[in-house]
């Protein structure tokens, strides 16, 4: 039997599968356990491939009774399978910020490569939520009651299981050390500092909101910590940008997953005076196409906002690219990335940004 | 536990699969027999049905089935048989159309190519293996390392053949003598390859003739005749959905153009589930023109190769139709003749 965990990378995710593993071995035969994708896949940027496959090359690899698919960037085609069938599967969600926290802990990885990873993870999870055989745990409610999780795991995924076996299960996960770090809620020991935190929540924040009961993700903020400078080695565009030079792309990433829908992108840029006239290409690129784009030609050095408009469709594999260009000869002046902020459409709320600003503002030096 | 059977359409694979099933469950107990030519249609199988043990049948597996089992070192049976017997099985026994029945052998054969000579293969033939029943299955029983003894080989191989003797038999010369030329030519065209590479490993140039494609316009009807491109710019034809071996490929497609057809280009595009290779047709003058496109298949590749011809501009008038396209490996290919206009006399 399958048993499937959706889940965000992090402690409760963990937690969840070590439960499950413990039903399905209470039931008999060989138990695998299997979380994808692995922490690495998570983090690079080659397209994974399909929850689907990595199920069927566990069961050759290890041919086990059961197999706990411990699943933290389930994908739209696994998602279509679990709508058609009558699977019961679990969604474990927990504050995202907490998955980066504890994902730091276990790689060490750069905080701008963990945060874009989480963020993969959640624009499909309320969706998977939603289906009939989902049972949606919420890591906070799990933390105070770690038996009455156990035993709703149990009677939803092993209906028929008994309540002594239930019970032994439960008296046998609370003694485990993974039981009591994520009942007493204990951070990570990784700290992140507040100017990360920033990163990380303006990423994350509207998910962690949307799991609590928003209506939707509300507002995402992805700051230049998450994009990537087009030079030779891998850098963030994290201070000024000499525009100098041939037409070119200066910035682009973060490869982030949005849910699907249609989507206004604002993208906050700082120019510098002697940058006015350059003609900056903006544009939204996904799936090997450009959804939109738009051109900023600065008047005079100050702070600008380019907006865009796109449509992600829900069956897209590929996450979202932003990148800034500039497009004329001969180009001059700085320019400095402030952040991209993506609303859905139908929440979008008007706010001002003129290009009066001191374009060092948008660096908030 | 999984055990794989893979094989060509017909008696023999099917026959293998029922002793593997059969041989599984006598050994550990209740054993589905799923059909699944890919990984992600393996897991669809087990999600629905629960199974943790199965025979998985496969007539066209993928290549990353097959790797999956050669890195985890799992044995597994290939089951051959002669292409024309396995047409003459699903032409006449099953009644399946004789283009369908083509396209689904040769793509099998061709799948299988990667599948007999990989780590882990127990080979069997239907011509030496089935006969010697008994023989097979205590083989199979060994490679699958399902422990089984005598007696049970013994019941086993006498349930079966209880169960074959129901297969009515098919008379395949008279079958074969009664078919069209161009439908011996197109069968002909799709299988002789691969029954020469059963036989001493090469791989002849292979053929798919007209009655293999089908109407851009139109996709359930084969392209047997002209095809009218009176219309806005479009995909005219597209075929045949047939699987090739790995490796490099160099494909001629000749078509005969009419006068007026022969006044626009037309857009040549070789896919599986994603693009490969496109090149463009400038016939210049009413008659058969063609193109070459080379292209390349790698080892994962599970699905079938379509070829789509698309006219680039509008039409008032004229009709293009199919010749035939030939696939030649890249080996045997060097003197192909360079992409772009192959011109040729009608």
């Amino acid at each position: 039997m399958i048993f499937f965990c959706l889940g965000l990378p992090g402690r409760f995710a963990e937690w969840c599968d070590d439960v499950i593993a413990r039903l399905a071995q209470s039931i008999g035969g060989s138990v695998a356990v299997q979380t994808w994708p692995s922490s690495d896949e998570m983090l690079g940027f080659q397209l994974l491939p399909s929850a689907l496959d990595e199920v069927a090359l566990k069961l050759i690899r290890e041919a086990p009774t059961h197999l706990v698919m411990g699943a933290r960037q389930p994908d739209e085609r696994l998602r279509t399978v679990l709508a058609a069938g009558d699977a019961r599967f679990i969604v474990a969600l927990d504050d995202p910020r907490l998955a980066v926290s504890d994902m730091m802990a276990q790689t060490g990885a750069e905080l701008g490569m963990i945060t874009r990873a989480v963020a993969n993870c959640c624009p499909l999870m309320m969706r998977f939520a939603s289906l009939p055989g989902a049972l949606r745990l919420d890591a906070d409610r799990a933390r105070t009651d770690v038996g009455g999780t156990v035993f709703t795991i149990a009677r939803h995924l092993v209906p028929d299981m008994s309540d002594a076996q239930i019970v032994q299960i439960i008296d046998d996960i609370a003694a485990t050390e993974l039981t009591r770090a994520f009942a007493l809620g204990e951070q990570s020991p990784t700290a992140i500092s507040p100017q990360g935190y920033r990163v990380v929540d303006g990423a994350l924040s509207g998910y962690a909101e949307q799991f609590r009961g928003a209506v939707d993700v509300g507002q995402i903020v992805w700051r230049r910590e998450l994009f990537v400078l087009y030079a030779e080695n891998f850098q963030r565009p994290n201070g000024v940008i000499n525009v100098a030079g041939p037409p070119r792309a200066l910035i682009y990433g973060p490869y982030i997953h949005l849910p699907p829908g249609r989507w206004m992108a604002r993208i906050v840029l700082g120019v510098s005076p002697d940058a006015a006239g350059n003609s900056f290409l903006v544009d939204a690129f996904a799936d090997n196409r450009q959804l939109s784009q738009t051109v900023l030609v600065p008047v005079k050095g100050g702070v600008y906002a380019a907006d865009i408009e796109f449509s992600m469709d829900e069956a897209s594999a590929w996450s979202l690219e932003i990148r800034v260009l500039v497009t004329n000869e001969n180009a001059r002046g700085e320019l400095a990335l402030g952040h991209v902020t993506l609303q859905p459409i139908s929440t979008r709320q008007p706010d001002a940004i003129t290009g009066s600003e001191d374009f060092e503002t948008v660096l908030e030096f | 536990m999984f055990h794989f059977v893979f094989g060509l359409p017909g008696g023999f694979a099917e026959w293998c699969d029922a002793v593997a099933a059969e041989l599984a469950r006598r050994a550990f107990g209740p054993t589905e027999l799923i059909r699944a030519d890919t990984l992600e249609q393996i897991a669809l199988n087990v999600i629905a049905t629960g199974a943790s043990r199965a025979t998985v049948s496969s007539r066209q597996p993928g290549g990353r089935l097959r790797a999956a089992l050669v890195e985890n070192g799992r044995n597994f049976i290939v089951a051959l048989e002669d292409p024309r017997m396995a047409l003459v099985e699903l032409v006449l026994g099953q009644g399946i159309g004789l283009a369908v029945a083509t396209q689904a052998i040769a793509s099998s054969c061709a799948a299988l190519i990667g599948y007999a000579g990989a780590p882990g293969a127990l080979t069997l033939e239907s011509a030496r293996d089935w006969p010697q029943a008994a023989a097979t299955v205590a083989a199979m029983a060994r490679h699958l390392q399902i422990g089984v003894d005598d007696s049970e080989i013994g019941d086993l191989v006498a349930q079966l053949a209880a169960r074959d003797t129901t297969r009515p038999p098919h008379d395949a010369v008279a079958w074969w003598s009664s078919l069209a030329v161009s439908e011996q030519e197109m069968a002909s065209g799709a299988l002789a390859p691969f029954i020469e590479h059963q036989e001493n490993g090469e791989l002849p140039p292979i053929t798919w003739t007209r009655d293999l494609f089908f109407s851009g316009d139109r996709p359930n009807e084969r392209a047997t005749g002209p095809l009218d491109i009176t219309g806005r710019a479009r995909c005219l034809l597209r075929g045949p959905d047939i699987i090739l071996p790995p490796g490099s490929w160099s494909l001629s497609l000749t078509m005969r153009f009419s006068r007026e057809a022969a006044e626009h280009e037309f857009r040549v595009e070789i896919c599986t589930d994603y693009p490969l290779a496109s090149g463009t047709i400038r016939p210049q003058q009413e008659g058969r023109a063609g193109v070459t496109v080379d292209f390349a298949l790698g080892d994962s590749a599970e699905h079938p190769i379509a070829i789509r011809v698309s006219s680039l501009r509008a039409a008032f008038d004229g009709a293009i139709t199919v010749v035939g396209a030939t696939l030649v490996r890249a080996a045997s290919a060097a003197d192909a003749p360079p992409a772009g206009l192959v011109p040729a006399g009608d």
